[in-house]
C-alpha cells in the first residue's frame, strides 16, 4: 500500500491498530479532529480519486459495523450482510463504482476493532444462518500489508458455525492466511474477468493466473472457494474470451471446491461514465448498449444481456454441471430463461446460497 | 431586466443608463453595448437619446470589459451568458489564470479554473468555430466539443448543424453518438459520417428539415445500438402485423427492461366495445402477439 498522507482521527490515537498501521507506514499521521481537513485536501487536488488512493485516514466506524447489502426491490439480491470495516481502494478498475460513492473517495481503515468484535459477537448470538462479506466497500485484501485483519476475521468465524466469511479480491495477498485455523467458515474468493479487461481495464490488480493460483493454494489448505464473473463486459469476441477463462478456471479448480460462482453484466450509476471517460479515456467499456434499469442504473438492454448470460451459463455448466451459479441483482425473466428457473421456486436465493454454504462449510 | 419592464422603466423615467457607442472614421458610430436600449428607445419613439461615445483610438480590449461590465450590471447574466462574455473577452487576456480573475471580477463575471481551461481550449480551435460561438450560432458547450476534435471532423459537424439547424439537445445527441460510434470502431468521426452518407440525407431536396434530422439521428442510432434498433424494428414489425384498430394501444415496458406491458383501448358504445374484445380475443392466439412478450429476438 503506497501511502503519501497519513490522517488519524483524534478519537482513534490510542487504538491498538492505529499503533499498529504507524509503526507498519513509518509515518507519525497527522492528527485531525474530524474529516474535514481530509476531504478539503482531496477536494484541492486536481485529481481527488488518484490522490484518494493514496491518502489514508484512520477513524472510527461511526455507524453499523453489519449492514444488509443495499438491494433494490425488482432485482433479485442474495441478501448478503456486509461488514463494513473500511472504504475505497489501492488499485483502479475503470468501473468501479467506488469512484463516485464517495464523495470525495478516500481510504478509509475503522480502527474500532473492539466496536467490530462486540457487533460480530452479538450476530453470532443469534445463531442465523448468515453470509457476510467484506469486498463491498474496498477490497478485502488490499489492508493485509498495513494490518492483519483479514486474519482477524478468520480465526473469529472459525470459532462459531452458522455464519461465513466472504473474503472477495482482486489481489493475491493470502500467503500469511494459509496456516490459520479456519473450520472451512471462511470463503476465498476472487473476481474474475477476461485477460482483455484485465489488462486494459483493472489497473494495479493481479494477473488471471495469479489469482487461480492463489485460488489453488487455498483450497490445498482447505479453504472453500467461490468466484464471482462481475461485471461482465461484452464486446466484440467477449464469448470466446471468456469461454478461455472458465476453461482455465476448471482447469485449475475442481466444482466441488467451489460454493458458488456469480454472474452480473456491466452495470453502473449514470454519473460514473463521465468519470470513466475522464480518467480511463482509451476505454469503451461504457460505450455498450445501455438502457436505464428500474434500479436507475445502466445496463445492457435486457435481451443482449439474456444471450450473453445463457452463453456463459453454458460454457460454466459444461465444465460444472452442479455448481451453485447465481446473479447477482437480476429479475426472474433473465433466470428464467437463462437457468431454466426463478429462485423462488428453490426457496430464495439467500436460501440458495445458504444451502450451498451449508454443504461446503459445515454451517449449522 | 425583460424587454417589457425596461420599455415601462424608459417610459416613466427616461433612461438611466445610456447606450455606449464607438466613434468610426468619418462620424459613424458603433454600438458597443446597448443594443437592446436603444430599440426600446425607438420602439417608444424617441428621436433622440444621451450616449457615452468612446474615442476613435480607444483599445478594443477595454471595449470589450466596457460593454460586459455594462451589460453584466444592468441585468444579472445566467452562466452561459457569462461563459460566453469571458470567451469574447479572452483574446485580449494573458495567459495567466491570475490575471484572468483580476480581470473578469471586476467588471461582474465569475471564473473558476474549470472555465478558463475550457474557454482556453476553443481559443485556440479554429477561427470558423469561434466566429460561429461569437455570434451565438453554436452555444459554448457544444463549441467546446467540437473544439476537442480532429479538422474534419468539425468541420463535418459545422455543416449538418448549419445546413439543419438542429436543436441543442439533437446537436448534443449527434456528438455524443458520433463520438462513441468512432470510439468504438477506432475511426475519425468524418469516416463515420462518410459511410452514413450523411451528406447524401443534407443533400437530398425530397427531405425537408426535420425529416433530414430525424434520418440524420435515426443512422447514427442504428450504427451506435445495433441490437437495441434491430429489437424495436422487430417489435414495431410484429405489432403491425397485429393490425390493431387505432383504439387499441399496445404499450411494452420501457426499453424493455421490465415485464409489465400494458393494452390502452378507448370506445364508444357497446358495438365499439364489441369489436375492442374481439380483438383482444384474437391477441390471445396470434403468434406475433406471443413473439413480443416473450420479447424474443428473432422474427419469425
Ligand atoms: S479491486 Fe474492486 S474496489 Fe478495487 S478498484 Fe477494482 S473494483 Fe474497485
Amino acid at each position: 500500500m503506497k501511502i503519501t498522507d497519513l490522517y488519524i482521527d483524534q478519537d482513534v490515537l490510542d487504538l491498538p491498530a492505529t499503533r499498529v498501521i504507524c509503526d507498519r507506514l513509518k509515518m507519525p499521521g497527522q492528527v485531525v479532529d474530524s474529516a474535514d481537513p481530509v476531504y478539503e485536501k482531496l477536494s484541492r487536488t486536481a485529481a481527488p480519486v488518484d490522490q484518494g488512493k493514496k491518502i489514508l485516514f484512520l477513524t472510527r466506524n461511526k455507524g453499523a459495523f453489519l449492514r444488509p447489502c443495499p438491494g433494490t426491490d425488482y432485482y433479485t439480491c442474495c441478501n448478503y450482510t456486509i461488514l463494513h470495516f473500511g472504504t475505497f481502494c489501492t488499485m483502479d478498475c475503470s468501473y468501479c463504482i467506488l469512484q463516485s460513492y464517495f464523495h470525495p473517495p478516500v481510504l478509509q481503515f475503522f480502527v474500532n476493532h473492539n466496536d467490530m468484535d462486540a457487533s460480530l459477537d452479538e450476530f453470532f448470538q443469534q445463531k442465523k444462518r448468515a453470509r457476510i462479506g467484506t469486498g463491498e466497500f474496498t477490497d478485502s485484501l488490499i489492508w493485509e500489508d498495513i494490518y492483519p485483519f483479514t486474519s482477524h476475521l478468520i480465526k473469529k468465524f472459525a470459532a462459531q458455525n452458522h455464519a461465513i466469511l466472504e473474503v472477495k479480491s482482486k489481489t493475491v495477498a493470502i500467503d500469511h492466511l494459509l496456516t490459520l485455523p479456519h473450520n472451512q467458515k471462511t470463503i476465498m474468493a476472487w473476481s474474475l474477468n477476461t485477460s482483455d479487461i484485465v489488462r486494459t481495464e483493472e489497473r494495479r490488480t493481479a494477473s488471471l493466473d495469479a489469482r487461480l493460483a492463489a485460488a489453488a493454494k487455498c483450497r490445498d489448505h482447505g479453504y472453500p472457494l467461490a468466484f464471482h464473473f462481475d461485471p461482465l463486459i461484452i464486446y466484440p469476441g467477449a464469448e470466446a474470451a471468456y469461454r478461455l477463462i472458465i476453461e482455465k478456471l476448471f482447469a485449475t479448480i475442481r466444482p466441488e471446491n467451489i460454493v458458488w460462482i456469480s454472474l452480473g453484466t456491466f452495470r453502473f450509476m449514470p454519473d460514473l461514465k463521465a468519470i470513466i471517460e475522464q480518467r480511463f479515456d482509451r476505454s469503451k467499456i461504457i460505450y455498450g448498449e445501455f438502457v436505464r434499469g428500474l434500479d436507475g442504473k445502466m445496463r445492457y438492454f435486457k435481451p443482449l444481456r439474456i444471450r450473453f448470460y445463457q452463453q456463459i451459463v453454458s460454457f460454466i455448466r459444461e465444465f460444472a454441471p452442479h455448481v451453485t451459479l447465481y446473479f447477482c441483482m437480476e429479475d426472474d425473466e433473465v433466470w428464467e430463461k437463462s437457468f431454466g428457473f426463478a429462485p423462488h421456486q428453490y426457496g430464495g436465493l439467500p436460501m440458495m446460497l445458504d444451502q450451498s454454504a451449508a454443504r461446503h462449510c459445515g454451517l449449522l | 431586466m425583460a424587454v417589457d419592464a425596461l420599455k415601462a422603466s424608459i417610459a416613466r423615467i427616461g433612461l438611466v443608463s445610456p447606450p455606449i457607442l464607438k466613434l468610426q472614421p468619418e462620424n459613424r458610430y458603433i454600438v458597443v453595448s446597448g443594443f437592446r436600449r436603444i430599440s426600446v428607445c425607438r420602439a417608444l419613439g424617441l428621436q433622440k437619446i444621451p450616449a457615452r461615445v468612446m474615442g476613435l483610438g480607444s483599445d478594443d480590449g477595454q471595449l470589450m470589459k466596457l460593454a460586459i461590465a455594462d451589460n453584466a450590471f444592468n441585468r444579472s447574466l445566467n452562466i452561459i451568458e457569462q461563459a460566453t462574455a469571458i470567451f469574447k473577452l479572452s483574446p485580449f487576456l494573458p495567459d495567466d489564470d491570475r490575471t484572468w480573475h483580476s480581470e473578469c471580477d471586476p467588471i461582474g463575471l465569475t471564473v473558476n479554473p474549470g472555465l478558463i481551461r475550457k474557454l482556453k481550449k476553443i481559443r485556440a480551435a479554429s477561427s470558423d468555430l469561434k466566429e460561429k460561438i461569437a455570434a451565438g450560432k453554436i452555444s459554448l458547450t457544444v463549441g467546446l466539443e467540437l473544439a476537442g476534435m480532429d479538422d474534419g471532423s468539425r468541420v463535418q459537424f459545422l455543416t449538418i448543424f448549419d445546413a439543419l439547424s438542429p436543436t441543442l439537445n439533437h446537436q448534443k445527441e449527434m456528438i455524443r453518438m458520433a463520438g462513441e460510434i468512432a470510439c468504438l470502431e477506432d475511426k475519425p468521426i468524418s469516416k463515420i459520417f462518410n459511410s452514413l452518407e450523411i451528406d447524401n440525407i443534407i443533400k437530398d431536396p425530397d427531405m425537408d428539415r426535420n425529416m433530414k434530422i430525424s434520418r440524420v439521428r435515426r443512422k447514427l442510432k442504428d450504427r451506435r445500438y445495433p441490437e437495441i434498433s434491430g429489437f424495436e424494428k422487430t417489435y414495431h414489425a410484429r405489432v403491425k402485423r397485429l393490425t390493431l384498430p387505432e383504439s387499441i394501444a399496445l404499450h411494452p415496458p420501457t426499453d424493455f427492461e421490465g415485464n409489465d406491458f400494458m393494452i390502452q383501448f378507448t370506445f364508444r358504445g357497446l358495438p365499439q366495445f364489441k369489436e375492442i374484445c374481439d380483438n383482444l380475443l384474437r391477441l390471445r392466439d396470434h403468434p406475433d402477439f406471443a413473439a413480443i412478450l416473450e420479447k424474443s429476438r428473432e422474427d419469425n
